[in-house]
């Protein structure tokens, strides 16, 4: 076969070789990642029913940023992550495939698979929570009759996803996310081709210091200019109007997104360089 | 096939090669040897593009190993001393890698699990260390790769399993290929072997075929130490002494290979003026 960076049969194959060595731990690893999801969303309802304080879809995004966003991001750095033993190196290394193939393989397998399974396991979850809310509760709760009709139409009881069509604050939050979704995972893949021991402590202490970094500079960048933030987050709204035709609320959290996904691509290009570069630990 | 020029390489600080230059081209079986770390372990992995030189080069088959091209790899075959061990049968972990290599013999690979007496429906994680060691043996001698380049194969290996072995290799080897066995266990490669290579401190101390060194040296044994004039070393292995001396009958004379490997390292100046 050809040395062309990609070609789809030689993929497919890579496909199959990673569903049949890695198909029972992955189905064990999202099966445990959705029983104790559904576990720890179950625990928080059942609290808040007891309580008397049902305010259930107040749960949704926070739920959904746990389960949906930052738990698949942790499994970035699975899968160069596991290639600390030298034996999985070489397996990985010597299959003949292209270092291209390869790197999408885990991109596929490290944040497109467990990004879908976490939606997945979030929106089964939501499902039963909700029915369950249902069930226990619904209307008698202070906050139901609290909120406004319209916005008991919108938000009330409904899962998130279905209330992304018709609700632009909640489209750009799932947008946002999701651009950072990318940023992280891809700065937890490229950062788990460097390093093989304590991979995620060293990774999070990393991000933090860089996080930490980055933001100071940026907020002594935009002093000494004498911009204030909600000036960017103005510029962005009044950008987001002008495509859009129409004012979208909370359009300002793109002011992280687009930075975001475009980090997401340079990492994930510099993880293909370094990938290329790697050699036997 | 595989040319390396100039080649230095260091682990951290400590160097391993330094200006390296060794050229495989002639097919069989290559038995390399030397003492612990002198770097034989490091050059089948720089041959195989999972270690890079730091200076010099290495191509196989004309081609750049580093690169880890398909193109390469699809006729490289490297079976580490380490092994990776999947939950799937053999046949099945077999027949999926196969899948990657043009000439992989899926018929050869049921025989040569059926010569190494491998389970059937067993998984490869539940295997003993053994069994999945000749297990991906017979993967790698079953994908027909060109170049196979095997680090410490019978280690672990019981004794009819490496008499297995040397089955595999003698039955199921294209004489046209070149395997490379690195190993301590001379014994195992004894009659197998059509050429010697031997290392020493990232230099190479000797190479030759075996039908050269049968001609060069000859080697006889005896019960006694005493070492008559022309012998050129001895290797006193329980009762019997091993000599090997200059083969002056100009007939192919069997070489203890023991002996001829021990020889190089106590006595290589010795060795090499007899060559």
């Amino acid at each position: 076969m050809s040395n062309f960076p990609f070609n789809s049969t030689r993929f497919s194959r890579l496909i199959r070789v990673y569903f049949k060595e890695n198909g029972r731990s992955l189905t064990r690893a999202i099966f445990s990642y959705f029983v104790i999801s559904l576990a720890i969303w179950l625990i928080i309802t059942s609290i808040l029913i007891a309580e008397g304080d049902s305010f259930h879809w107040g749960l949704q995004i926070p739920m959904f940023e746990f389960i949906a966003i930052i738990g698949p991001t942790l499994a970035a750095a699975w899968f160069y992550g596991r290639m600390n033993k030298p034996e999985r190196q070489i397996s990985f290394l010597v299959i003949p495939a292209t270092h291209f193939e390869k790197h999408l393989l885990a991109t596929l397998m490290g944040i497109v698979v467990p990004l879908i399974a976490g939606m997945l396991t979030y929106y089964v979850c939501e499902i039963i929570c909700i029915e369950l809310h249902h069930l226990l509760v619904t209307p008698k709760d202070y906050y139901y009759y609290e909120l406004s009709l319209n916005f008991k139409d919108e938000f009330y009881g409904k899962p998130l996803i279905l209330q992304l069509h018709r609700n632009h604050i909640l489209f750009v939050f799932v947008v946002t996310n999701i651009s950072l979704h990318g940023f992280f995972s891809a700065f937890f893949q490229f950062f788990s081709l460097h390093f093989t021991k304590n991979l995620i402590f060293k990774i999070v202490l990393l991000m933090v210091i860089l996080t930490t970094f980055i933001s100071t500079f940026i907020f002594m960048v935009l002093e000494s200019l004498h911009i204030s933030e909600n000036r960017l987050f103005d510029l962005v709204e009044d950008w987001v109007t002008s495509i859009m035709g129409r004012d979208i609320n909370g359009s300002e959290t793109l002011l992280f997104a687009i930075p975001a996904a475009f980090s997401a691509v340079v990492l994930w290009y510099a993880g293909y360089v370094r990938l290329k570069e790697y050699q036997l630990q | 096939m595989i040319h390396i020029r100039d080649l230095s390489f260091q682990y951290g600080k400590t160097s391993i090669y330094d200006n390296f230059n060794l050229t495989i081209d002639q097919p069989g079986i290559h038995g390399l040897f030397g003492t612990n770390g002198t770097g034989k372990s490091t050059l089948l992995k720089l041959i195989n593009g999972l270690l890079f030189p730091n200076q010099g080069s290495c191509t196989v088959m004309n081609e750049v190993s580093s690169k880890r091209s398909p193109d390469l790899l699809e006729k490289i075959y490297y079976l580490p001393e380490e092994i990776d061990s999947p939950a799937v049968t053999a046949l099945a972990f077999g027949e999926l890698k196969g899948a990657f290599y043009p000439q992989f013999d899926n018929k050869k690979l049921y025989e040569l699990l059926k010569l190494f007496s491998i389970p059937e429906d067993k998984l490869m994680h539940q295997m003993s260390y053994g069994q999945r060691k000749k297990a991906m043996i017979a993967i790698a001698m079953a994908s027909n790769a060109p170049l196979l380049l095997m680090d410490e194969p019978t280690n672990g290996l019981d004794i009819p399993s490496k008499l297995r072995f040397r089955e595999a290799v003698n039955g199921f080897f294209h004489s046209k290929d070149i395997l490379i066995i690195s190993t301590h266990q001379v014994r195992d490669l004894d009659e197998i072997m059509n050429h010697l290579l031997i290392l020493q401190e990232g230099q190479i101390l000797f190479q030759d075929s075996i039908a050269r060194i049968e001609q060069t040296f000859e080697c006889y044994s005896s019960s006694s130490l005493e070492k008559d004039d022309q012998s050129l070393f001895q290797l006193k292995n329980g009762d019997v002494v091993h000599h090997i001396r200059r083969n002056l009958s100009g007939r192919p004379s069997p070489v203890h290979l023991e002996t001829l490997i021990s020889a190089f390292f106590e006595q290589p100046q010795a060795m090499k003026e007899n060559i």
